[in-house]
C-alpha cells in the first residue's frame, strides 16, 4: 500500500532571467515500510522532490498524496500539523539550532504539538536520546559535538514525534565514512524495528544499493 | 523555560546586535521617560502637598490702565477677595504671600544667616499637610493680630540652634524677636507650593499700597472640595473679572484674566506674568516630542530585528520543518524581541531617574533664591518618591510595547512568510 504518492508532478522555479524546470511530470509511489534511495547528478531536482515529498515546497502543478490524503487544499496551518504529526526530517547539514541544547533541539517537534507535558516530553527525550546513545550529551550545546553527532541528535528529533515518513536529505554527505555508516544504520534501524518508512538522497552507491529500492533521476525527469 | 533559555542563548551567540538593541531601547525610553518624569515632577503628590490635583494658585494680576501694561505678583488684601471669595466648590481658602526675598534669622550671640520665608495665614496649614516635628501652628487669631510667631522647618532649626525641638526659643527675623511656636518637616525645594525656610503669618494689608486699590502682595491658594470641576471654578472667576471689567470700563481699566487660578501643572511651566498658559499646547508639543523620540528608534531597531533574523533563517525554516505554524514564529520573535525591549525600557528608565537626579537643576524651575541658600544643596534633587510611580513604570512599559510592535511587526511577519524550503536550502 503507497504512503507517498506522486502523480504528474512538475515544478517550475521561475527567476527574473532563467525558468529552472526542476521536476517533469514525475509519478512515484513509495509503499509503507519501504526504504528508497534517490539519486542523480547535482542539480537534478532530488532536493526539491524531497521538499515537495515533505511539504515543505508544493508542485507547480499535479498532485501529491501522503497517507492516502491529498495534500493540495491544506492550508498552511494544516500543513504544518501534518508535517508535525507524519513526517521526520534529516539533513546533510544537520539543520540543528545553535542556540538550544541537544534537549531542547530534540524536543522541538513537540513544542508544536498540544497536550504533552513537561514531564511526558522529558521522557520521551532521554528515551530517543539513550536510544541513539546520546544521553550523556543531552545539555551540550551543538558547537559542542562531533559531525555524526550532531546527525544522530537531527536524527532524535526527527524520530521523537513518531512520524511514520522520514526524509533524508545527503544525510552522510557532510561525514566521514565511519560516521556516514553508524548513521546509516540508524536509519535501516529505524526502517526494520519501527517500521518507518524512508525515503533517502544519495550520491553514495553502495549505501543505496543496501535500501529497498533506489530512484534514479536526470535533469528533473525519472529514469529508473 | 526554553523560551528564556533561547533568548540568553541568542543574546550571547549575538552580543553586538543585542547589545545595540537594548541600548537603542534603552536611550529611547530614557529620553521619553526623562521628558514625562521631569513633566509629572510639578503634579506629583508627595507630603506636603499631597493634595496638589485639588489646590489652585492664583499668582498675580494683570491689569491695563489706559492702555497702559501694567502687572505685579500680588493684589490689594481687600480686592483679592472680590475675586476669590465664596466661589463655588472651594473648600478652604488661604491669603499668603508668594514673592518673597531671603531674610536673615539670628540668636543671640551667633552671626545672621540667610533663609527663605513663606508668609502664611491659618488655613495654609489645613490646606496642606504638614508634619510637625514640634509643637504647632500657629493660629488665625495670631495670623489676624500680627503675632510674632514663626514655625521653622527642621534643618533650619538645626542651623540655628544647632536642635530641632526649639519650641518657645526666640529668634530675630530681620532685626524683630520671634517666638518659636512649632518645628515643621524639610520641604522638598520641588514642592514650590509650599517650599520654605520658616514660615510666619502674613499680614496683607502690611504689603497694600497706599494709592492704589488693585495691586499688592496677597496671593491665593484654593482648596477645591472632592470632585469639583476646576474648569468651572475658573470660569466663575473670569465672569467676576468681566463684571468689574464693565463696571471699570469707564475709569480706563481693565484687569486680564490669564486664566488663573492655575493648577500645580500650569504653574510649574514657565510663563511670563501677562500671558495664559496653555495646555492643550503644551500636551501636544508633549505628545509629538514623545512620538519622535519613539519613532526613530523604532525604525532602527526594526532594522536591527532584521538584522538579527536574517541570522536565524535556517531555524525558523527547521521549525516550520516540524510543524510550526505561521503564528508561532510570529509570537516567538514577538516575545523575544519583547523581552529585549524590557530590558532596554528597565535600563532606560534607571537612566532617566538618575539623570533627573543628578541634573535636576536643568529641568526644574526651583523656588527663586534657592541658589543663594546654601542650606538645600543636599537635597535640591527630586526624592525617590517624587521620581517613581508605577503609573511611570506601566507608561514605560506601554512605550516599551510600542517600540517593540513598532520594531518587530515587520520583520517577524516577513520571517513567518519564508517559505521553509527556501529558508531551508538558504538561498
Ligand atoms: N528556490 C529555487 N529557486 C530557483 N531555482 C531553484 C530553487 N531551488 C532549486 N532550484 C534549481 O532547481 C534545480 C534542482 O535543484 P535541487 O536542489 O533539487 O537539486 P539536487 O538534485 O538536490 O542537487 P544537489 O545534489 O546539488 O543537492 C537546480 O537547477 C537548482 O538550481
Ligand atoms: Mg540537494
Amino acid at each position: 500500500m503507497a504512503i507517498i504518492t506522486l502523480k504528474d508532478v512538475n515544478k517550475v522555479y521561475r527567476t527574473k532571467e532563467i525558468e529552472t524546470l526542476a521536476l517533469e511530470n514525475v509519478n512515484l509511489e513509495i509503499g509503507k515500510g519501504e526504504f528508497v534511495s534517490i539519486m542523480g547528478p547535482s542539480g537534478c531536482g532530488k532536493s526539491t522532490l524531497l521538499n515537495i515529498i515533505g511539504l515543505l515546497d508544493v508542485p507547480t502543478s499535479g498532485v501529491v498524496d501522503l497517507m492516502n490524503e491529498p495534500t493540495e487544499r491544506m492550508s498552511d496551518s494544516r500543513l504544518s500539523e501534518f508535517r508535525n504529526r507524519n513526517i521526520g526530517f534529516v539533513f546533510q547539514s544537520f539543520h540543528l539550532i545553535p542556540s538550544l541544547n541537544v534537549a531542547d533541539n530534540v524536543a522541538l517537534p513537540l513544542a508544536y504539538r498540544n497536550g504533552i507535558s513537561a514531564k511526558e516530553r522529558h521522557e520521551k527525550v532521554e528515551a530517543v536520546l539513550t536510544r541513539l546513545g546520546l544521553s550523556h550529551r543531552m545539555r551540550h550545546f551543538p558547537g559542542q559535538l562531533s559531525g555524526g553527532q550532531c546527525q544522530r541528535v537531527a536524527i532524535a528529533r526527527a524520530i521523537i514525534g513518531d512520524p511514520q515518513i522520514v526524509l533524508a536529505d545527503e544525510p552522510t554527505g557532510n561525514l566521514d565514512s565511519k560516521m556516514g555508516q553508524e548513521v546509516m544504520e540508524i536509519l535501516h534501524q529505524l526502517n526494520k524495528e519501527d517500521g518507518r518508512t524512508i525515503v533517502m538522497v544519495t550520491h553514495n552507491e553502495s549505501q543505496a544499493r543496501m535500501t529497498d529500492r533506489i530512484i534514479r533521476f536526470f535533469d528533473g525527469r525519472q529514469v529508473e | 523555560m526554553n523560551y528564556f533559555k533561547q533568548i540568553y542563548y541568542e543574546m550571547k551567540h549575538q552580543k553586538m546586535m543585542t547589545w545595540v538593541s537594548i541600548s537603542g531601547t534603552a536611550l529611547a525610553i530614557f529620553l521619553v521617560m526623562s521628558f514625562i518624569v521631569a513633566d509629572q515632577i510639578n503634579t506629583v503628590e508627595v507630603a506636603p502637598e499631597t493634595n496638589r490635583s485639588r489646590i489652585l494658585l492664583g499668582k498675580g494680576i494683570h491689569i491695563k490702565m489706559d492702555s497702559q501694561d501694567g502687572s505685579t505678583m500680588g493684589w490689594n488684601s481687600d480686592f483679592i477677595k472680590k475675586i476669590y471669595e465664596g466661589l463655588e466648590g472651594v473648600e478652604l481658602i488661604s491669603y499668603i504671600r508668594d514673592g518673597n526675598s531671603n531674610n536673615t534669622l539670628s540668636v543671640p550671640g551667633q552671626e545672621g544667616m540667610t533663609f527663605l520665608p513663606k508668609r502664611i495665614d491659618a488655613n495654609f496649614w489645613k490646606m496642606y499637610d504638614f508634619k510637625f516635628i514640634d509643637g504647632r501652628p500657629f493660629n488665625q487669631g495670631e495670623v489676624d493680630s500680627n503675632a510674632k510667631v514663626i514655625v521653622l522647618t527642621r534643618s533650619a532649626a538645626r542651623k540655628l540652634f544647632g536642635e530641632e525641638n526649639v519650641t518657645g526659643r526666640t529668634v530675630e527675623v530681620n532685626m524683630v524677636d520671634y517666638q518659636v511656636v512649632g518645628v515643621v518637616d524639610d520641604v522638598h525645594p520641588l514642592m514650590n507650593g509650599t517650599f520654605a525656610h520658616f514660615y510666619v503669618p502674613f499680614h496683607g494689608a502690611d504689603y497694600d499700597r497706599n494709592d492704589d486699590p488693585f495691586c499688592g502682595g496677597t496671593n491665593v491658594r484654593l482648596l477645591l472640595k472632592e470632585g469639583t470641576d476646576i474648569a468651572s471654578v475658573k470660569k466663575e472667576v473670569e465672569q467676576r473679572y468681566q463684571r468689574l471689567n464693565g463696571e471699570k470700563a469707564k475709569e480706563g481699566i481693565e484687569f486680564i484674566y490669564h486664566d488663573q487660578p492655575y493648577t500645580s501643572q500650569e504653574e510649574g511651566m514657565s510663563f511670563g506674568s501677562n500671558n495664559s498658559p496653555n495646555m492643550k499646547t503644551h500636551n501636544t508639543v508633549q505628545w509629538v516630542v514623545y512620538a519622535i523620540l519613539i519613532l526613530l528608534p523604532a525604525i532602527n531597531l526594526s532594522s536591527m530585528t532584521r538584522g538579527r533574523l536574517r541570522h536565524r533563517v535556517a531555524e525558523i525554516g527547521v521549525r516550520r520543518a516540524f510543524g510550526a505554524k505561521r503564528r508561532s514564529i510570529v509570537w516567538q520573535l514577538f516575545g523575544e524581541n519583547f523581552i529585549i525591549t524590557i530590558i532596554g525600557g528597565v535600563i532606560g528608565l534607571v537612566l532617566s531617574a538618575a539623570f533627573i537626579m543628578l541634573a535636576s537643576h536643568l529641568f526644574f524651575k526651583y523656588y527663586g533664591g534657592l541658589e543663594a541658600s546654601s542650606l538645600d544643596l543636599i537635597y535640591a534633587r527630586p526624592s525617590f518618591e517624587m521620581m517613581f510611580s508605577w503609573i511611570n513604570f506601566f507608561i514605560c512599559l506601554g512605550f516599551c510595547l510600542v517600540l517593540n510592535i513598532l520594531s518587530a511587526t515587520v520583520p517577524a511577519w516577513k520571517a513567518s512568510r519564508v517559505e521553509p524550503a527556501i529558508a531551508l536550502s538558504g538561498r
